[in-house]
């Protein structure tokens, strides 16, 4: 076995040691090694974005991203969405909406719109669309995923340009 | 009387017709009066005292798992029809595969069903270790419904003398 | 855009609360089946064929077993010898010995990515990495991969004991790939043709889909030293995988608890097993509990995608009526049989009142995965090839296509191909309500637009429920069942249950238990978990109310049967003044003092059944140059019975257009010469995403289902049936081309429009 690497980082706030083999992403590590396994693996290929977080503020599929790679990094996965028992607007928008069904992808699409959101807090339908062309979803066909994010921006409450 | 509605390759049984007027109690008697009009027809729908997993049957449109004592008297209307379940193949059973003559039984013979071991396998396996030839003579005692003895008489032309206490009704 | 007529008046069906299961999903903590963790776990991982048809000659695997951290190894040795019988799995039945050959590859190999072995490890590298030391001689043999080289009589046979089985119990002479042979016959369709005014004939094929669930299939298994086994699985049917893991390892049903963890996505595909037996044996000879893993190849080579067809259709038409229908039906039923040819040769022409036809359906083996059950299995295709057909005849006779469906339409009585007369059904209106539609009625206008319409029908299902409504004393109710909630469930149980009471839908408290913990559940499958389970709550409620009526007759000392339950409200009254009241709420505080728990049951075997049709329309655009197709419209109408919750009720619909025009335009399965999948991944399997539709607009059409007590009926299935014909129907509108072949890929769409083919 593969010498592990010790690695320090932030994880939805928290600071976070862990020790990962050289070969262990992001997402197993975060699944096997931390137990957070609000992150989702689909295809473990950068294809399906279930296994989105943000790294410093960024959407990334935690499948593709190295373990080690997060060393002083800030991460925020499903699990640190939400403000205690208080929901996301777009965690609320999902339920609401009915965003979801079978809901494996539903961890990957709250955590990337909610990096639209933070940038762009009033995108149009199309802006939606592409932003979250990363995701799939095979269950909704996607018509209540893009009202979700939309209500949400709507909810947000942030001034409209 | 119910409206039977004969499956298209069944109706070659039943004199070519598509469809059939029966009065029946349950569904097992009506599979039964058919099998009265149209000689065989029981045992290609009725196996196991079940109806056979590959078909089912359809009542008054609706198409479910009914047991053979289902009431049938103010039934209007009966089809048979394959599963829907997808599995319109049902692979061909172990037996068919290690004895080819019994396997290529396609008569009531093979379809009824077997209590304990199958009949025709074990007599075809016995075959094999007998010199069976045309005008053998063979006595078939406890012959049941003498199944055995026609099949050794059909696949190898022996002449069998079959009895047993047991009528067959 | 969403329309819904009502005329009843319910207090919870037709609200759109969030389900019970929501926050749980949008925070992330919702278990599925890969989160399970459990103290001493081991990883399995699953060696797979690299030919699609070869002799197992030897597998050894004695360096696998010496690498680091692996703790057992298993191949088809390992398994008991499996019984020659068939069990059903809802939407498909399977026979235990090829069940158990499919797990764990025997004497051949009859796909790539057939299962040959497996191994468990303290971690998924090293167990991939003991994979990689199994040492598997293969004897190769010459594949067959498509549906009619594979009906030749010199294809290479895939087994070589396997005859063409009749309906009738006649077989083939000699051994053949075609495993049986189905015909529904009416009328005379050879002189209804021969007299028509119009006739159209072509051939038309679809290739092998994924359900393309995103969730890769999964189960952790720990046998205990007693014999007794546990499984932590995502599937459609926790008794199901219990049954058949028990027919696979001759297993006492009753040590083996089923645990059903949240399931993303199944569409079908999740009703066979694949790792459960091998799980189990890992767990049993490792001593640990064992959790194996389907990669996404895996999922696309070793799981049960749907057939892909061959259809020949001709078709005759007479004075704007369908006269006589001729058609044949060849699906791949991959490596054994068992295509859904049933079902697609049942439902093709079911939308319609014809009263000449011949179909004849072939199921046929070849050197593809097993297929499994997809969404209203076989009747996509089926409505490929028929609605297209209709779409020619209609153009033909100068008929506006709605108007020659509604002509032709299939209505109440009218008898199926198998002779079954339908029961009160909801085609007509759905063909009105694209008519009546703002989206028919808008022009479509421009180069390469165009328009298409698709009818289709999906029979549903009812089959076993079993339910447990508990009442606590706050006046709360725990609804215990046992079917998997895949889009929702748990919402529109807990809502009829609420609606039956009398009491608000927040205070019903649905969980999915395991296989120890309630009465048999036959899948969630065949569009029967709102209908069927439904059926079952509502009893159970009923049972309730029984028993709450019986106690205040009781105390009140009057007749039961004069008692009366509405709304939550229990009351008496003799018509002459007196009169008594209690409620729900105030039975359920003091049972404890007034005859103990009170708690609701129901099991049953459904019956009431309502078939369901949906007729879709869509514009698309085509970009000449590029072979894009853009979906600029799509408008979809279906007869819903009752929409419990109406929002997923959309869903689903939505879901399933999603899926079919994926189906028609992206999406298959694409083999090179030896049968190997050249796309198995989710980048070159090109599944919709966000950026490849528009808004899905529903129309729900409510005629309810005089079988269920709320008229439910089964939506999940039927949305999937008309979108391939639909925009089929449209491409060839916007190019005047006629696709016959799905996909109708960028590739052929340039190759057709620019004459390259
Ligand atoms: S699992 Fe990471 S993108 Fe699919
Ligand atoms: S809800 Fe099932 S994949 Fe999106």
């Amino acid at each position: 076995m593969a010498r592990r690497t010790y690695v320090a980082t932030t994880i939805n706030g928290m600071p976070t040691e862990f020790l990962c083999e050289p070969r262990q992403s992001v997402l197993e590590v975060l699944r096997d090694e931390l137990g957070l396994t609000g992150a989702k693996e689909g295809c473990n290929n950068g294809n399906c974005g279930a296994c989105a977080v943000l790294l410093n503020g960024q959407v990334v599929n935690s499948c593709c991203v190295l373990g080690v790679e997060l060393e002083g990094a800030d991460v925020t996965t499903i699990e640190g969405i939400a403000d205690g028992e208080n929901l996301h607007p777009l965690q609320q928008a999902f339920l609401e909406e009915a965003a979801l069904q079978c809901g494996i992808c539903t961890p990957g699409f709250i955590v990337s719109a909610k990096a639209l959101l933070d940038s762009n807090p009033h995108p149009d339908e199309h802006t939606v669309r592409f932003w979250l062309a990363g995701n799939l979803c095979r269950c909704t066909g996607y018509d209540k995923i893009v009202r979700a994010v939309l209500k949400a921006a709507d909810a947000s409450g942030a001034p409209v340009p | 009387m119910t409206l039977v509605y004969i499956p298209a390759p069944l109706r070659d049984m039943c004199g070519g017709v598509a469809t059939l007027q029966i009065e029946a109690p349950t569904l097992d008697a009506l599979l039964r009066a058919l099998d009265v009009r149209c000689p065989g027809f029981y045992a290609r729908v009725v196996e196991g005292g079940r109806v056979r997993p590959e078909l089912a049957v359809a009542i008054d449109g609706e198409a479910a798992t009914y047991p053979l004592s289902e009431p049938m008297s103010h039934v209007r209307d009966v089809s048979i029809i394959p599963a829907i379940g997808g599995g319109a193949g049902i692979e061909d059973t172990e037996i068919a595969r290690r004895y080819p003559r019994t396997g290529q039984r396609r008569d009531r013979w093979f379809a009824e069903p077997p209590m304990g071991p199958h009949v025709l396998g074990l007599v075809e396996h016995l075959s094999r270790e007998m010199e069976l030839k045309a005008g053998t003579r063979v006595l078939d005692l406890g012959c049941g419904r003498a199944t055995s003895s026609m099949f050794l008489a059909e696949e190898f032309g022996v002449e069998t003398w079959a009895t047993d206490l047991y009528a067959p009704t | 855009m969403t329309t819904s007529e009502r005329s009843t008046n319910y207090r919870v069906i037709g609200t759109r609360p969030v389900r019970p299961d929501g926050v749980e999903k949008v925070t992330g903590k919702a278990q599925y089946g890969a989160d399970v963790r459990l103290p001493g776990l081991l990883h399995g991982r699953i060696l797979r064929s690299p030919h699609a048809h070869a002799r197992i000659v030897a597998i050894d695997t004695s360096e696998a077993e010496k690498v680091p951290g692996v703790f057992a190894v298993v191949t088809h040795r390992d398994f008991p010898a499996a019984r020659d019988v068939v069990q059903e799995l809802g939407e498909s039945s399977v026979n235990a010995m090829e069940l158990s050959d499919n797990i764990l590859a025997s004497k051949k190999a009859l796909y790539r990515g057939h299962a040959v072995a497996a191994v468990a490890a303290t971690s998924p590298h090293i167990a991939e990495e003991a994979l990689s030391k199994i040492r598997v001689e293969y004897q190769v043999l010459p594949t067959v991969l498509d549906v009619r080289d594979a009906m030749r009589e010199d294809a290479p046979l895939l087994n070589e004991t396997r005859f063409t089985k009749e309906l009738g119990g006649a077989r083939s002479e000699k051994p053949s790939n075609i495993a049986s042979h189905i015909r529904f016959q009416g009328g005379n369709a050879d002189d209804a043709i021969a007299g028509a005014d119009v006739v159209i004939e072509r051939e038309y094929r679809t290739k092998m889909v994924h359900q393309g669930y995103i969730e890769p299939h999964n189960a952790t298994a720990s046998w205990n030293a007693d014999g007794t086994v546990t499984i932590w699985t995502s599937t459609q049917g926790a008794f199901s995988v219990r049954g058949q893991v028990a027919e696979i390892l001759r297993h006492p049903i009753s040590s083996i608890r089923v645990i059903p963890m949240e399931i993303g996505g199944g569409f079908g595909g999740k009703l066979p097993i694949y790792l459960d037996p091998v799980a189990a044996l890992l767990s049993k000879k490792s001593g640990r509990p064992v959790k194996v893993l389907m990669s996404r190849t895996d999922v696309f080579e070793g799981s049960g995608p749907t057939s892909g067809t061959w259809i020949k259709i001709k078709l005759g038409v007479k004075d704007g009526k369908i006269a006589g229908v001729k058609a044949e039906l060849a699906y791949e039923a991959g490596a054994y049989p068992g295509s859904p040819v049933g079902a697609g040769s049942m439902t093709m022409l079911a939308p319609y009142a014809i009263d000449n036809f011949q179909v004849d359906g072939y199921d046929v083996c070849l050197n593809k995965p097993k297929v499994a059950a997809y969404r209203a299995p076989g009747s996509p295709a089926a409505a490929f090839a028929l609605e297209q057909a209709l779409d020619e005849a209609a153009r033909a006779i100068g008929a506006d296509p709605l108007q020659f469906r509604l002509d032709n339409s299939a209505r109440e009585g009218v008898r199926m191909v198998t002779g079954a007369p339908l029961a009160k059904v909801g085609h007509e209106e759905c063909v009105q309500a694209i008519l009546d539609s703002p989206h028919y009625k808008s022009p479509i206008e421009g180069p390469y637009r165009g328009r298409g319409v698709a009818s289709g029908y999906w029979f549903n299902g009812g089959m076993q429920s079993s339910v447990t409504a508990a009442v606590n004393p706050d006046g709360t109710v725990n609804l215990i069942e046992g079917s998997t909630d895949i889009g929702g469930s748990r919402a529109s149980l807990s809502m009829q249950l609420a609606e039956t009471l009398g009491i608000r839908y927040e205070d019903v408290h649905a969980t999915v238990v395991d296989t120890d913990s309630v009465g048999h559940n036959d899948v969630t499958g065949g569009s029967r978990t709102t209908f069927a389970s439904g059926l079952a709550v509502y009893e159970a409620g009923m049972d309730i109310r029984r028993q709450m009526r019986e106690r205040a007759a009781r105390e009140w000392n009057v007749p039961a049967d004069q008692v009366e339950y509405e709304d939550g409200r229990i009351t008496w009254s003799d018509g002459a003044g007196n009169s008594r009241e209690t409620s729900f709420a105030e039975q359920a505080r003091t049972a404890p003092q007034k005859g103990g728990p009170i708690v609701g049951k129901a099991s049953l075997s459904a019956r009431g059944v309502g078939g369901a049709y949906g007729t879709h329309l869509v514009d698309v655009e085509v970009d000449p140059d590029t072979g894009k197709v853009t979906i600029l419209r799509y408008t979809a109408a279906q007869d819903v019975g009752t929409a419990i919750h109406p929002s997923y009720v959309e869903g689903q619909i939505q879901g399933a257009v999603a899926q079919g025009v994926g189906w028609a335009l992206n999406e298959e399965y694409y083999f090179d010469d030896n049968g190997r999948m050249l796309n198995a991944s989710f980048l070159d399997y090109r599944m919709p995403t966000t950026l490849d539709l528009p808004m899905i607009d529903t129309i729900l059409v409510e005629v309810p289902n005089p079988g269920h007590p709320y008229g439910v009926r089964g939506v999940g299935e039927v949305p999937i049936v008309p979108p391939l014909a639909a925009v089929a129907n449209a491409i060839a509108d916007a190019t005047g081309k006629r696709f016959t072949e799905l996909p109708i890929s960028p590739r052929r769409l340039v190759e057709e429009l620019h004459g390259l083919a």
